[in-house]
Order: C-alpha cells, then structure tokens, then sequence
C-alpha cells in the first residue's frame, strides 16, 4: 500500500458510505467494508472482519442518537429482542466448530432470498383482517407512534408476534455468532414480516440492536489481535460520519422507495452468501 | 429516558473519535514506521497492554484505546438503561435489561 495518509482518506471514504447506507437499512455495514479492504487495498481477511465488527458498532451508534430522539427506534421492541440476540451469539460462539460454514452460508443465502422474495410480495393483510395482539406484545407494552416525516402524519402502530420475534432474533444472533457477521440483514424482515413493525421503525430499531450484538464479538476479536488500529480507526470515523448523515436522512425517505431499497440489498446479501457457500 | 439514552450515545462516540483524531495525529507525527497493514504486524490486544501505550504516548495505542470506548458504548447504553428502568420502577424492563446486560458479560469471560 502506497502513503499511509492516502490509505487513510480511502479507507475512510468508503466507510462513509458504508455507515451512510448501513444506518439507512439498519444493517452493519459489513457488506461494504469487508470486501472493499480486502479487494481493493489487499487487507488480511482476518483483519477486515476485525474492522468490520468495529463498523457495525460504528454503524450503531453514530445513528442512534438521533433514532431514538424522532422515535424511530422502538426501545422497547429493541431491549425485549436483545435478550434473542445476545443469547444466540453466545450459542453461535459455541457452534462454530461443529456447523461447516459452507452448509450455513446455503443456508443463510436461501433464508435472506426467501425474506427479500416476501418483503417484496408485501404483507397480504388487508384493513379488516388485523392481526390479534398476543398477550406477550401488551404486558410487554411494544405499542408507539412515530412522526413520519415523508408522509407528515404521526404513525401509530401496534407491534405483534413478539414471541415469533425473539425466536427469529435468536436465529438471526445464532448466524452472527457463527460467521461473524452483522445480523441485520435477518433482523429487519423479521420485525417486518413477523411483527409487523412499519419499515422505517425496523431498520432504526435494528440498527439501535446491532451495537450491543456486535460488541459482545468485538471482545474476541480484540484480544485475538484482529484489531488493527491504522485499519479499524479510518474505518470508524468514517462510519460515524455517514451513520449520522444517514440518521437524518430516514425519516425524510418514503417507505415504499426505503422498502425496495432494502430488498435489492437483501437479494445481494443472499447472493453474496449463497456464492460463498458454493464455491468455498 | 430517551434524553439520557441519547446523551451517552453521543458523548460515547464524540470521546472516542476524539481519541482516535489524537492517536492519528501522534501517530503521523512520530511513528510513521509502524504504519503496516500486512497481518504479521503486532499490534496491542489486551486491556493492560492498551494501558501501558497509552501512558508511554504511544500513537498507535491511543487509537485503540478510542475504538474499546466506541466498543464500550453500546454497553454502556444496556447498563444505563438498567438505571433507568429501576428509577422508573418498570420491574418488567429493569430485568429484561439487566439479563441482556449478564449474557454480554458471560460472552466476553468466555470470549
């Protein structure tokens, strides 16, 4: 690599788009980052995904911030689901070495493939037929509102399935614990599709839960050694500036472009997987 | 509640890239040697090791020492949102947190 400064303002350009688009979709931001090190500056593997768990906290915290003040991220539906991904990043971490990665990234692929194709369909509830609220979802009090600013009206909604919704993030913890990636991408269509959340108030409210997820690895990457700090710093200035900018640009979004946006990410997420999982 | 949630979050992130701005400008400064992205490179992987870069004004490690604050935010946010629950007297959500909170202490001691 040629000038450090050069690497440096490289490295944190591309961050900047990657917590940018990372913050809007509430997703990590792995995707970018991890090949753009490893293809483009010929970072280590090992030290990418280093760096990457560090632009997913990067990710989560520069935007949260602002989520949590225009109510974008549902705190409540945020802390109960927690509990789902902490536990299965723990149960990912004890796994690791008994699942064959190639099997999990088929499997992954087909999963997120599978989300992409439903969110796409859209939910098939129409007005009448409202989903009934479990007791879980009202002793847990998930009901809130939020102030929509692209459609200028106040949105009430009223979360569902919370049960359904802690298995899948279970699931979702299980997979990052395993390959070492963000969970989002598996977090946002099942606070879609299962709980019904309106889509803005999934990808902020995975966005807040990613943090906490990403930071129980971050420890073991750390002491492994698979922080390198010339890397991982560039990498979160940058992120933190594009999450941020990224945060006050969500609310302006309409939800239908925001939805279509997320699915075609999904479907290269799914294919970047499944190409994984085929070739090795 | 939201106030304080989004006080530590900003001051979590502020104070880290405070940090690594610092660490980056000694770094250029004084070590421009130990600028390598090749894997054999050592760089500091325990809390102590941090520690003693930083007191020795080692670049490299004050950079560190900003990323483990921006690791520890997020943290941070789950033992603060324990306070508040129990201030709140919301007994439901003070123990829904405070579990989230023992299971990331039982990934890092077995991390």
């Amino acid at each position: 690599m040629g000038s450090p400064l050069l690497f440096i303002l490289a490295v944190g350009a591309i961050s900047l788009v990657a917590g940018f688009i990372g913050s809007l979709l509430g997703l990590g931001g792995g995707l970018i980052v991890v090949p753009a090190l490893t293809l483009l500056f010929h970072v280590d593997i090992r030290l990418a995904i280093g760096a990457s768990i560090v632009s997913v906290i990067a990710t989560s915290s520069g935007a949260a911030a602002a989520y949590v003040r225009d109510r974008l991220a549902n705190m409540r539906v945020a802390m109960f689901l927690e509990l789902g991904t902490t536990l299965g990043a723990i149960t990912g971490a004890y796994l690791a070495g008994i699942i064959h990665p190639r099997f999990l990234f088929i499997l992954f692929g087909l999963i997120l493939g599978y989300s992409a194709f439903a969110m796409l369909r859209g939910r098939r509830r129409s007005e009448e037929e409202e989903v009934q609220v479990g007791p879980w979802a009202r002793v847990l009090r998930l009901r809130s509102s939020y102030f929509d600013d692209a459609a200028g009206e106040e949105i009430i909604y009223q979360p569902v399935r919370a049960r359904i919704g802690l298995a899948l993030m279970y699931i979702a913890g299980v997979v990052s614990g395993l390959l070492g990636i963000g969970s989002g991408a598996m977090k946002v269509p099942a606070m879609d599709l299962a709980m019904d959340l309106p889509i803005k108030v999934s990808a902020a409210t995975s966005n807040f839960m990613i943090g906490v997820t990403a930071a129980a690895s971050a420890g073991v990457y750390f002491s492994r050694g698979q922080i390198d700090p010339f890397i991982a710093a560039p990498v979160a200035i940058g992120v933190l500036a594009g999450a941020l900018a990224g945060s006050h640009t969500l609310g302006r979004i309409g939800s239908r472009p925001m939805r279509m946006t997320f699915v075609v990410v999904l479907v290269l997420i799914a294919a970047q997987m499944l190409l994984k999982g085929v070739i090795g | 509640m939201d106030t304080a949630i989004t006080m530590l979050l900003r001051i979590g992130v502020l104070l880290s890239v405070g940090i690594i701005a610092v660490g980056m400008a000694i770094a250029f400064v004084h070590e421009p040697v130990s600028f390598s992205t090749s894997p054999g490179a050592h760089f500091p992987n325990t809390i102590g090791e941090v520690i003693a870069g930083v007191r020795y004004g080692s670049g490299q490690a004050i950079m560190m020492a900003g990323l483990l604050v921006l690791i520890a935010t997020p943290v941070a946010r789950v033992a603060l949102s324990i306070v508040i629950f129990v201030i709140e007297r919301d007994r439901l959500y003070a123990a829904i947190t405070a579990a989230v909170f023992v299971i990331l202490m039982i990934a890092f001691a077995v991390g």
